[in-house]
């Protein structure tokens, strides 16, 4: 249930967040928009790196939801990376060129591609594992879009292709310049009779939104980012930005590479978390350590082959590193390890293993992200993650707040 | 993807690499980390390893172990071990005798550090009495060792750094014996970081003893040279484990190590256990603390006390004298004419130990000064990757890394005092922008009015 307590100090917050993923960063956000302080610890930056920016899923019409989607959208746009404020969910392709939709978009990425647009998705000849053709391809089979595409040369500075060398050199003004020129000298004619035009999502790191702007009064025609294979520009994006943000507040601390190995639970709550060591104290924490991606989640040899396990005896197939440290009951069908994740009540408060069938509650812990039955046959999409981290965020800060109030008085 | 090597090839790690952003030609460290470690040995039978020649063509000598890959790995996974055994290859390679011996010269960082503080007083004397000449013949020197003659060295300082021996006396439960282990910088080319950790360390209620140190070889590691670097492990653990065992008995408990230097920390709390098996090790490093990390955890209350007693005194001089006789005394520091601008910089290795900021969440807390947010660019790499950015043949790309921060600390505007742990990016920072850099101890110590030299 605990670690080994060797540790020589501890920091005191009044939410601690374990992760630093999507639902991670949207939990200590929302935690710490009611002023509270907030630390978040982490072994890395989770699956943002693979991430296309995109969120997939629905939004649910609610109140609650609304809410999540206005905060996101606001804390986004704060943090340099606006979101495009269309209603509804938005029809686009995926990196291979098949139909997705999205719920939440960047700016740069927003488009609606209603089956028999006119699209003409460029590829870069030098940016690695980007294939236009395929894409084009695809998306004029699965999509029913009237695809072109065409591909144009970056030059030598592209080097190896590696994604964040190409958006290094679009934020270099100069370079810009340069390929802007070329842009509307090879693309022009194609662009004019299209209604879109698809870029690979590397138009910078830092100006992105700009350079787009700027191709689009060029090309004269909308101009939107794809999503990518990883290394994705768009999810590192999303990480520093939002990292940014959070840290410049004053009020979040963020603690990435450390592995929390260790906890202290007493009357069903969680006291600290611990890397062996430091100890992370706080009045509630947020549980987002993510799926399988991330490295939230452990699947083992046996998953594959459908040698299922009943529950409480899945060592080794599927595992989610940090619960068994705070003795959490995980659940999930047997090989469908997207489906595994940990079982929580309504609120998210994750139930424990052992005595009682898992009766008992972490009564200040909210999961948020990878939570059994929510996830599906898919795992949990990129909306429903953001919702949950949102919800967690608030919940925790508000056991925060009304801990300090008892205190106070 | 096995239990042994868990990447899945996400590139996540690719994401992170200010070098591969910067160089097309590195090959990153996706194809150079597990990737190429698990080339080594051909994989089947009869077919030919990868060596320097692969390792050369990915272009390893480029990266510089600022460890965000590993940071970025979502299995966890020490990418940057990976890299660096890449990376040290390339020092096998027949025809790389000129690589090598800037290499070793690197490496061996404590020789360097002894002989340029040798130089000392005669580099004062010069600077003195012909400095366009004395600068011209430090051109020279760097160029000789291989070094980029478009660096300015340090100035060379007035006295090595010495910590008076009394504080060193046996410290008791009440008022327990920091060990302070300065680093190379400190010891050879900046002694104020120094004097002012201990006169912050020393206000804060602790004694203060500098061991008997050497280099912590966390260069000597960055440069392939993984024998010099466990050389430099086993020398610190004997010179250190005697300072621990003689203090522990006179004052009944274990006394801290502390840094300034994020990298030494670094190497002591994370690499050590790596290079040097059993538990020796092991137990120093959790005696390793950040010099931030301390003041903040353990030594903040009575600090924050001390500093608010001095405040008291006297008019708090934020830079400890520091401005007077700069080269550049910026306008805002001049306490007549408003707050002090500063904004912190974290250095790779500050992030790779994953305590945050806790320098400047105390200067934060206490006022001190009027912070400044550089944008996220600022949180990049400022390119220097330790001392790999001192190098002649890696300058350029040194730049090149650092550019979108250094760019970034340039718009702040020259008022702007940045501080940073690592003295590294400080040297490049300075060097590139022209802007001010500190210590944040320095400022700490100003506040407390303790002598910073």
């Amino acid at each position: 249930m605990s670690g080994a307590t060797t540790e020589r100090s501890a920091l005191d917050y009044d939410v601690v967040v374990v992760g630093a993923g999507l639902a991670g960063l949207v939990a200590a956000a929302s935690a710490a928009e009611s002023g509270l302080r907030v630390g978040i610890v982490a072994r890395s930056s989770g699956s943002l790196g693979l991430w296309s920016g995109l969120v997939s899923g629905r939004i649910p019409p609610t109140e609650a939801g609304a809410r999540a989607v206005r905060f996101f959208m606001g804390y986004s746009a704060a943090a340099g990376l606006p979101m495009a404020e269309v209603p509804g969910t938005l029809r686009l392709v995926s990196a291979t060129g098949r139909p997705v939709t999205s719920a939440l978009t960047p700016r740069t990425a927003a488009a609606d591609l209603a089956p028999g647009s006119k699209v003409l998705v460029v590829g870069f000849s030098e940016l690695a594992d980007y294939p236009a053709a395929l894409i084009a391809e695809t998306a004029s089979r699965l999509a029913g879009l009237d695809c072109h595409y065409r591909s144009l040369s970056l030059g030598s500075a592209a080097g190896r292709g590696l994604a964040p060398r190409i958006a290094r050199l679009f934020d270099d003004e100069e370079w810009f310049d340069g390929f802007l020129t070329s842009a509307r000298r090879f693309l022009a004619a194609d662009a004019s009779s299209a209604s879109t035009v698809l870029l690979p999502p590397v138009t910078g790191l830092d100006h992105f939104g700009r350079n787009v702007a700027r191709l689009e009064d060029s090309l004269g025609t909308a101009v939107r980012e794809l999503p990518a294979l990883p290394p994705s520009v768009p999810g590192h994006r999303f990480s520093r930005l939002w990292r940014h943000r959070l840290e410049s507040t004053g009020r979040v601390s963020v603690h990435i590479g450390r592995t929390v190995t260790g906890s202290r639970v007493e009357n069903d709550r969680c006291r600290w978390v611990s890397d062996g060591l430091v100890r992370y104290e706080a009045t509630s924490f947020v549980l987002a350590t993510g799926g399988v991606a991330g490295g939230g989640i452990v699947v083992g040899p046996d998953a594959f082959f459908g040698l299922s396990r009943s529950v409480g005896d899945h060592a080794g197939l599927v595992t989610k590193p940090v619960e068994p440290v705070l003795g959490l009951e995980t659940r999930g069908e047997g090989a469908a390890w997207l489906t595994w994740g940990v079982r929580t009540d309504y609120d998210g408060h994750p139930y424990r293993a052992g005595e009682g069938g898992g009766a008992r509650r972490l009564e200040n812990v909210y999961v948020a992200g990878w939570e059994a039955g929510v996830s599906g046959a898919t795992g949990p999409q990129a909306a429903s993650t953001l919702l949950d981290a949102y919800r967690a965020g608030s919940l925790a800060a508000r056991d925060a707040c009304l801990a300090r109030e008892r205190w106070e008085t | 993807m096995t239990a042994d090597d868990p990447c899945v090839g996400c590139a996540s790690c690719v994401t992170a690499c200010p070098v591969a952003a910067a160089d097309g030609g590195f090959g990153g460290p996706k194809a150079l980390g597990p990737a190429f470690c698990r080339g080594l040995d051909g994989g089947w039978p009869g077919n030919p390893g990868l060596g320097p020649a692969e390792a050369a063509a990915l272009g390893a000598g480029a990266c510089i172990q600022c460890h965000r890959c590993d940071l970025a790995c979502p299995m966890g996974l020490p990418v940057s071990d990976f890299t660096r055994r890449a990376k040290a290859l390339l020092l096998s390679r027949p025809g790389a005798p000129y690589a090598r011996y800037v290499a070793r010269l690197l490496a061996e960082q404590e020789a360097l550090g002894r002989f340029i503080a040798t130089m000392r007083l005669p580099r004062r004397l010069a600077h003195r009495l012909a400095p366009g000449l004395a600068r011209g013949a430090e051109r020279l020197g760097l160029q000789a060792f291989g070094l980029s003659p478009r660096r300015s060295l340090p100035s060379p300082p007035a006295r090595t750094f010495e910590v008076p021996s009394s504080d060193g006396l046996a410290g008791s439960r009440d008022r327990p014996t920091v060990l302070l282990y300065a680093g190379c910088h400190v010891r050879f080319y900046d002694p104020a970081v120094g004097h002012a950790a201990a006169g912050v360390l020393r206000a804060a209620g602790y004694r203060v003893k500098v061991p008997a140190q050497v280099c912590c070889g966390s260069p000597a590691l960055s440069e392939g040279r993984e024998d010099l670097a466990v050389e430099a492990a086993r020398a610190n653990l004997r010179l250190l484990d005697q300072a621990v065992a003689r203090l522990s008995e006179s004052q009944g408990v274990e006394p801290a190590i502390v840094s300034p230097c994020p990298s030494c920390t670094l190497a002591l709390r994370r690499q050590f256990p790596d290079l040097v098996a059993g538990p020796a090790a092991a137990h120093l490093a959790s005696l390793v603390w950040d010099l931030g990390e301390f003041l903040s955890g353990p030594a903040r209350p009575r600090l924050v006390e001390a500093v608010q007693r001095a405040r008291e005194v006297v008019p708090p001089d934020p830079l400890g004298g520091r401005g007077k006789g700069q080269a550049r005394p910026a306008s805002g520091t001049d306490s007549a004419s408003g707050p002090v601008l500063w904004t912190h910089h974290a250095s790779c290795h500050l992030r790779a130990l994953g305590s945050g900021r806790p320098l400047a969440e105390l200067l934060k807390a206490l006022g001190v000064g009027l912070p400044v947010d550089g944008g996220p660019a600022v949180d990049g790499c400022c390119g220097m990757g330790g001392l790999a950015g001192l190098k002649a043949a890696e300058h350029d790309r040194s730049l090149a890394v650092g550019s979108p921060v250094l760019r970034a600390y340039e718009a702040l505007g020259q008022d702007v005092l940045v501080l940073s742990e690592c003295p590294m990016c400080r040297w490049q920072i300075s060097d590139a922008t022209g802007l001010w850099s500190l210590h944040p101890v320095e400022v700490l110590a100003g506040l407390l009015g303790a002598p910073s030299a």
